[in-house]
């Protein structure tokens, strides 16, 4: 007899669910028989399990976590099905809703179920993307919930490791070309039983991080909450009985994929959407193995189908190979980030549960990035990619919600990040190891009536915010803040703003052995998004730079430079020093820093809507007194002409010489402009005479090779054949 | 069931609906007759009288004339069949390193993407960005079925709908062949 509902073993049940869910109706069920009997129980049931799920995450979060789960709320609980799928969510790493499913269900095909035993009180953990998670920095903990015999549900949580051990210190080990170097890896494992932690598994965390405490701590954080979930479960079983447990928790999920498909009906516009975007890999000279040592792009180009169906394909097709680096994206990553997307715009004040995946589909090509067909592949920080993969996601919702006349809900979820890793040895000779999470604060986009904005939110967890620079400080150990503050002329330009940029500046004390590590979204090299909204721009990406001469800060101390990071550019600037500053627009691995060397990160802005000079000249000049963009940009982007007024310190505008420069502007761009045929006639004679930059001939041979429809696409778009560019 | 008074969907459109409302419109449950009175409203938005099917960007609309089925921009000027990229028949103007400075600090001057500007050829107005890879063919953002959304969706009968299919490629064809 098996341990799922009514005898039956965890297997049959997920091939019974399997089967069922391919009439379009989560498990077959058409009719939502608890909801229409009894609305009032049906909902108060909803709310109790809802509750016990931000109940555990409130509590333990502040009692027993580590700070980077505590400062941000990094962590997330939810209760699942038996075979798998999620049937309430708290708040939190949202992104994370469907990768416990894909632990459930390996544990299910697996077979623990005979050949290991599933009892009441184990404990399993996994934090392996090849599972279905998106990087080994998110340790997933679950645990069964039994009733007189039966496991009648799973609880699952997630969080964000700061320090899983790996070739370098943090979390993402972005310089990692292969699995085998990512950090520790736990995969599908049972780590204790009756409700403790096997001694060996503490002191296998213990002995793979640098900086333990942190992830032991968040272990036993999950566990609590786990708990505190598993006896609100009894009770709401007591109050409702079992037969309601187990029929409301099926119609809960089916419920969740209604609530999507009635929603893709009513808020977007069937058709095809394309956001193609890139990911520069930044690898040569940063001490990677000889086959990865290159710089190269990867192409991700994303292709949205709404079919009248109400059904969302997201394509993939012509996406690069998977790589020798760390940004490769095993399936269940993938399926989350995209499906978050959606519920981010549509779905969240509605039930989000796995039932609305099933409206959903995901093509990833085999052999691709998306899709790797080798098993050991780079998956150190695949969020690289993934979190852009939410943005751009959103920028299809955005374009569809405009044209159905929602342009309230017009929203870019902004994704613009970048993070500061580090770690060594302290004065007092102790290790540690950090992922600064700030980066969480992203930019977000300008929407159709009214700017972006700024170090806002993050799309993995909505709800975030910077954190307290004196908490990031315990656990940067050698590094005090200097500065944080927002970056001039960072924003995606338009007639409303995207949030702009804004950046940290940190110096070291002391160290006895500090590296960092530098790694985001997709790097400065190229603009974040692949296109502006409606006429604004497109915002940059983000940089990291260091400063190691010691008398740079020693001019701070007394006051010479004050401790912007504009300030600080322009001071070097102006006497000369550039080459004081390492400026790096993108990953920047194992950077050595000194006693008072100084270092910072410029985080990436959030894209532009409409054009810049149909912006409220008022607006601009408030723009520019608030040191959003200065006084040129204004004039030559906004066709804005302030005038300063000394005595009060601030701009206004001078409406007559601003008419005049906007229709100059205009002028200007008739001048400019050519016609798209005339520019596309050279462009061809570029490609079919190989005169394109090397890195964009590497990146097409490499798609028309691999993927025929990329292929298709580029030569008929070009009028050329495979051999033009082939060669 | 929400529902607002066409009063205050043009207010929405013209951007003179104040934020709080706005953000009350925001966390109420959406009004299902909402396409019907933006498209009302958005004939008082415009100078010209054709039928106005769908508003895909702020400055352009597909429209219906005679039976056919077209992009036209605010300022009237009409860009063709809207399943050809309207931005093939555009202005283009690609930004060189310099002129990439005037938008963005140089730190974090994009190096390896090319930021292209479209521009309505009768009003100048910068109607799109893009920045992609050299020598990446020109992006088709949005290509709405409006068959099956007007039909299937929204239960309406319309005459002569074209084929949902996207015809760029016929644009850049006919170019070459003329070369
Ligand atoms: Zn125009």
């Amino acid at each position: 007899m098996g341990i799922g509902w009514n005898g039956k073993s965890l297997r049959e049940m997920l091939d019974e669910y399997e089967a069922k869910s391919e009439s379009g109706y989560y498990y077959g069920i058409e009719e939502l028989k608890l909801r229409e009997d009894d609305f009032f129980k049906y909902e108060r049931f909803y709310y109790r399990l809802l509750n016990a799920t931000l109940e555990a995450r409130e509590r333990v979060k502040f009692a027993c976590a580590s700070p980077g789960t505590r400062e941000l709320g990094e962590l997330l609980f939810l209760v699942h099905a038996p075979e798998g799928e999620a049937a309430a969510i708290s708040l939190g790493l949202m992104a994370h809703v469907t990768v416990v499913e894909n632990v459930i269900k390996t544990i299910i095909r697996e077979n623990y179920e005979e050949t290991v035993g599933i009892r009441d009180g184990d404990i399993f953990v996994d934090n392996d993307p090849y599972t279905g998670g998106a990087h080994p920095a998110d340790s997933r903990l679950i645990v069964p919930v039994f009733h007189e015999g039966e496991l009648i549900c799973w609880v699952g949580s997630i969080s964000h490791e700061l320090e899983i051990g790996g070739g370098t210190p943090g979390s993402f080990n972005p310089f990692a070309v292969e699995s085998f170097t990512c950090g520790e890896r736990i995969s599908v494992e049972r780590v204790g039983e009756k409700n403790q932690f096997y001694p060996w598994f503490i002191r296998r965390l213990r002995r793979n991080s640098r900086a333990p405490d942190l992830w032991i701590l968040d272990e036993r954080a999950k566990l609590s909450g786990c708990l505190i979930i598993k006896e609100r479960i009894k009770e709401i079983i007591e109050e409702f009985g079992v037969d309601y447990f187990k029929q409301a928790l099926r119609e809960l999920i089916e419920e969740g994929r209604r609530d999507m498909e009635a929603r893709i009906k009513r808020q977007l516009v069937p058709g095809k959407y394309r956001i193609p975007h890139f990911c520069p890999v930044l690898y040569k000279g940063e001490g990677v193995p000889p086959h990865a040592d290159r710089d190269y792009i990867i192409h991700l180009p994303l292709e949205i189908e709404i079919t009248p169906e109400a059904k969302i394909i997201f394509s993939y097709e012509g996406a690069s190979r998977w790589g020798w680096h760390s940004f490769n994206m095993y399936p269940g990553a993938l399926e989350s980030a995209l499906w978050l997307s959606l519920i981010e715009t549509l779905l969240y004040d509605g039930r989000v549960t796995s039932g609305g995946k099933l409206q959903t589909e995901l093509i990833r090509p085999i052999g691709s990035i998306t899709n790797p067909d080798y098993p050991y592949a780079g998956d150190g920080i695949p969020w690289v990619i993934l979190t852009g993969e939410i943005s751009m996601s959103s920028l299809a919702i955005y374009l569809a919600q405009f044209a159905r006349g929602y342009i309230e809900e017009c929203i870019e979820i902004g994704a613009n990040w970048a993070s500061l890793e580090g770690g060594g040895i302290t004065r007092f000779g102790t290790s540690f190891g950090f992922t600064n999470f700030e980066f969480s604060a992203c930019a977000q986009g300008a929407r159709p009536i009214e700017d972006g904005l700024v170090a806002a939110a993050a799309p993995w967890m909505p709800e975030t915010d910077t954190g307290n620079a004196e908490i990031w400080e315990i656990v940067l150990n050698t590094a005090s803040y200097l500065y944080r503050g927002v970056i001039r002329n960072s924003c995606g330009h338009g007639k409303f703003i995207g949030g702009p940029a804004w950046g940290s500046l940190w110096v070291s004390w002391k160290p006895t052995v500090f590296t960092i590590v530098a790694s985001g979204s997709f790097s400065g090299m190229i603009s974040y998004q692949p296109f502006g909204l409606m006429g604004g721009y497109p915002a940059p990406s983000w940089s990291f730079f260091i400063i190691r001469n010691p008398e740079i800060f020693e001019k701070i101390s007394n006051g010479e430079i004050y401790p912007g990071i504009v300030e600080l550019f322009e001071h070097t600037k102006n006497k000369g020093l550039d080459e004081e500053i390492e400026v790096r627009k993108g990953f920047a691995n194992s950077r050595m820093a000194q006693d008072r060397s100084i270092f910072g990160i410029i985080y990436g802005g959030g894209v532009g809507y409409g054009d810049p000079i149909e912006r409220d000249p008022e607006k601009v000049a408030e723009d520019v007194n608030n040191g959003i963009i200065t006084e040129e940009v204004a004039k030559n982007v906004y066709g804005v002409v302030l005038e300063y007024d000394e005595s009060k310190g601030v701009y206004s505008v001078n409406p007559d010489e601003t008419v005049e420069m906007r229709s100059k502007i205009r002028e200007n761009r008739k001048k400019r402009g050519r016609p798209v045929k005339e520019w596309w006639m050279e462009e061809r004679k570029k490609i079919k005479e190989g005169k394109l930059p090397p890195y964009a001939i590497e990146m097409y041979k490499e798609c028309i090779e691999f993927s025929e429809k990329f292929r298709d696409e580029f030569t008929k778009f070009w009028q050329i054949s495979e051999k033009d560019i082939m060669g | 069931m929400v529902e607002y008074s066409s009063e205050v969907i043009e207010k929405l459109l013209k951007g003179e609906l104040p934020i709080s409302e706005i953000q009350k419109m925001q966390m109420e449950p959406k009004d299902p007759d909402r396409f019907d009175k933006y498209i009302k409203a958005l004939k008082q938005h415009v100078d010209w009288d054709d039928e106005i099917l769908m508003r895909i960007h702020e400055h352009l609309y597909i429209i219906k004339k005679e039976n056919n089925y077209v992009v036209k921009c605010s300022c009237g000027h009409e860009f063709g069949d809207y399943r050809e990229n309207w931005k093939l028949k555009a202005l283009i103007f690609v930004r060189d390193r310099n002129e990439l400075e005037e938008l963005y600090p140089e730190p974090l001057t994009p190096e390896w993407s090319e930021l292209r500007e479209f521009y309505c050829p009768n009003c100048a107005t910068l109607l799109w960005t893009e920045a992609l890879i050299p020598g990446y063919p020109i992006n088709f953002d949005f290509l709405p079925d409006i068959k099956a959304f007007f039909q299937e969706w929204l239960n309406k009968t319309l005459e002569n709908v074209p084929e949902f299919k996207d015809l760029s490629s016929e644009v850049t064809e006919s170019w070459a062949k003329n070369e």
